[in-house]
């Protein structure tokens, strides 16, 4: 998709989790071209804030905003068609290969996608495109979340330790996935502990 | 569009369904361990004689339905839950729209409860010496309450994926808003079966009500599910 | 409510009680004439288990429009109510059951229809029960009496109205003036009750909710 402007505001995000505040009034506003690092040791909320952006989880207060090209899409369906998101707990279906997954992802999205064997050719998954996923490393696993992270050219990427389970080649295609993001003029939201993927990292705001 | 999405998710159903076979081997075990269990135990009840046969075919119409109903709550109600269990159901989430996944998983759904039906209906009246006098007023009724059968138990297992508790929470949740398909369900094969009719009269005078009110209720379950299931969908 | 509110519910009850023991005749035709007097309890009973089951619907569609969880309470409290008036229903009409035809349990469609009822509340519960975060707590709860209440009424109302001819239950009830004098106010009094309780019940679990975010926050101070 041609990203001209990409928006995204948080109005005092806020979640809670039966009395306990995971996120508290959050504030943050992001325009395309920007890498944004959520940072906070384990359990301080950076999945939850991830899953919120993503349209997956409904704030308890305040708003997430998201304009594309000056169009609203703060709505949690067009949220989530909005953004890419790569998480240990996003799995695809491992009866199927890797090509029948995107495949199949790309049917059901009301979005265009992009080429699956360019897509495929670009995380580097050599010769086992079609064994099914249930057979791969968790490393080949990350490497096909990457793939469906970028299918429909996503205004956000989220990205939630994309870094976890891959070699030095691996993490090297997260590097410049974040990269051609940032040119396209999109946002990327990296929530890691990984060096090499914070020094990309041009500010950040701390949960927990 | 619309179409073409809810026809992708229905064919990712019974793909990776055919592949893992997990439902289809718990749901044929489970179907062929209740009909050992129907003939064994109604070995053991004089089925002859007119008297016998009417008894029978009353029998049969009620352990039909009951075996269908918990055949379905082990089967049907998995299809959410396996994504949710499996993390697939975030990826879906992201890529789909609500009212296509719902079409979708209710077709794989329906297709597997006719599957049961298909073994158990005719299984269970040879098992009772049960003559059907009405064969297609039965296919009808079979049809139309799996139909019913399947739109409740595609957003019952859709709600049931979103909690913690699962298994046990599905059957609570899901018969007692089934139980109007199950009555009809239940009176639709009696009458099918011919009990209480003379061969002669025709099923659609004297039941023609049971059809109507099995066809309501499966439009019903139908159009409440697509007007809920984006709030399921959505939290 | 007020002091004065609660004294006149009151007075009010207790007259309609008054009437019902004293006044309201014996009805001619049924086994147990004397006892007949129950349908001038079970009547209202069913009239505001069907008022409470509406508000939790109603409240129901108002959390999914506005997502205000203040509406998920609401209808908490109604679907509370509801449940309590079922099982006084259920009570009622075995007990004139039992006194005018010698059986608890009939299997009437309206009689299956209540207690399928009290199987979808319960399921409700426990629907609640097993959710852990809020917002989905409320969507997903209301999704569910939503769609009881899409489907049940097939069973209570449309196949003894329209598809049987014989039940329990006549289709259109003719009561004497006398019986209508009795069931007319005790449903108001009911339905007054069921303000009072909804109001005070909504109170309360806002309360409870309040303090139960006090208790963690101050844990979480402490830690």
């Amino acid at each position: 998709m041609n990203l001209m402007t990409v928006e995204l505001t948080l109005a005092s995000l806020t979640k809670r989790y039966g009395g306990r505040k995971i996120l508290n009034k959050l504030e943050l506003t992001a325009a395309g071209g920007e890498i944004i690092g959520v940072f906070g040791p384990n359990g301080s909320g950076k999945s939850t804030l991830l899953r919120c952006i993503a349209g997956l989880l409904r704030p308890s207060a305040g708003d997430v905003k998201l304009r594309v090209n000056n169009a609203d899409c703060s709505a949690p369906a067009l949220l989530r068609s909005m953004v890419g998101y790569v998480s240990p707990e996003l799995n695809l279906y491992p009866e199927l290969s890797a090509r029948e997954n995107l495949q199949f992802f790309a049917a059901v999205t009301s979005r265009p996608s992009k080429p699956i064997p360019e897509l495929l050719a670009h995380v580097g998954l050599g010769k086992r495109l079609d064994d099914p996923i249930g057979n791969y490393s968790s490393g080949m696993r990350q490497r096909v979340r990457l793939a469906l992270a970028a299918l429909h050219e996503p205004a956000i990427l989220l990205l939630d330790e994309p870094g976890l389970a891959l070699d030095e080649a691996g993490q090297e295609v997260v590097l410049t996935m974040i990269r051609e993001q940032q040119k396209r003029g999109g946002i990327v939201i990296l929530a890691t502990n990984d060096q090499r993927e914070r020094e990309l990292v041009q500010r950040h705001i701390h949960v927990g | 569009m619309w179409v073409k999405e809810t026809l992708a998710i229905a064919g990712k159903e019974l793909r990776t369904e055919w592949r893992s076979r997990v439902a289809l081997a718990s749901l044929g075990l489970f179907v062929a361990c209740s009909i050992a269990l129907v003939a064994l135990s109604t070995a053991r009840i004089p089925l002859n004689g007119e008297g016998g046969k009417e008894i029978g075919s009353q029998i049969a119409a009620a352990l039909i339905w009951i075996q269908v109903c918990f055949a379905s709550a082990m089967g049907l109600g998995r299809a959410f839950v396996v994504e949710s269990e499996r993390g697939t159901m975030t990826a879906l989430r992201l890529h789909t729209r609500a009212t296509a996944v719902w079409a979708g998983k209710f077709i794989g759904n329906t297709l597997l409860l006719l599957g049961v039906c298909v073994i158990t209906v005719p299984m269970t009246c040879g098992v009772l010496g049960v003559t059907v006098k009405h064969p297609f007023a039965l296919i009808a009724v079979v049809i139309l309450a799996a139909i019913g059968m399947g739109a409740v138990f595609t957003t019952t297992g859709a709600l049931v994926a979103q909690t913690s508790a699962r298994g046990g929470l599905l059957a609570a949740l899901s018969f007692p808003v089934l139980l109007p398909a199950f009555v009809s369900g239940v009176d639709g094969t009696l009458r099918a079966i011919g009990w209480r009719l003379s061969a002669s009269s025709a099923f659609l005078d004297t039941s023609g009500g049971i059809l109507v009110q099995l066809l309501s209720y499966a439009v019903l379950a139908i159009a409440a599910s697509l007007l809920l299931f984006d709030a399921i969908w959505n939290d | 409510m007020t002091p004065v509110a609660k004294g006149a519910l009151f007075v009010f009850t207790a007259g309609c009680l008054s009437y019902i023991f004293l006044k309201v005749p014996a009805a001619q035709g049924f086994a147990n004439p004397d006892l007949a007097r129950l349908v001038t309890m079970h009547l209202p009973c069913a009239y505001v288990a069907l008022v409470a089951a509406v508000i939790a619907a109603w409240h129901g569609i108002a959390y999914l429009r506005k997502r205000d969880l203040s509406s998920d309470i609401k209808s908490y409290v109604g679907a509370k109510i509801a449940f309590l008036y079922c099982f006084l229903t259920t009570i009622t009409g075995s007990m004139f059951a039992k006194v005018q035809w010698g059986s608890y349990w009939n299997w009437d469609p309206r009689q299956t229809a209540v207690a399928v009822l009290l199987l979808v509340y319960a399921a409700y519960f426990t629907l609640r029960a097993s959710i852990e975060d809020p917002e989905r707590r409320a969507a997903l709860s209301a999704v569910y009496v939503l769609f009881a209440s899409i489907l049940t009424p097939m069973l209570g109302y449309v196949i003894p109205t329209f598809f049987i001819d014989q039940s329990l239950h006549p289709k259109f009830a003719k009561f004497d003036l006398s019986y209508r004098m009795a069931i007319y106010p005790m449903a108001i009094a009911l339905t007054w009750h069921l303000v009072w309780m909804f109001r005070l019940s909504v109170r309360a679990e806002k309360v409870n909710q309040a303090i139960a975010e006090l208790e963690l926050t101050s844990e979480g101070g402490m830690a």
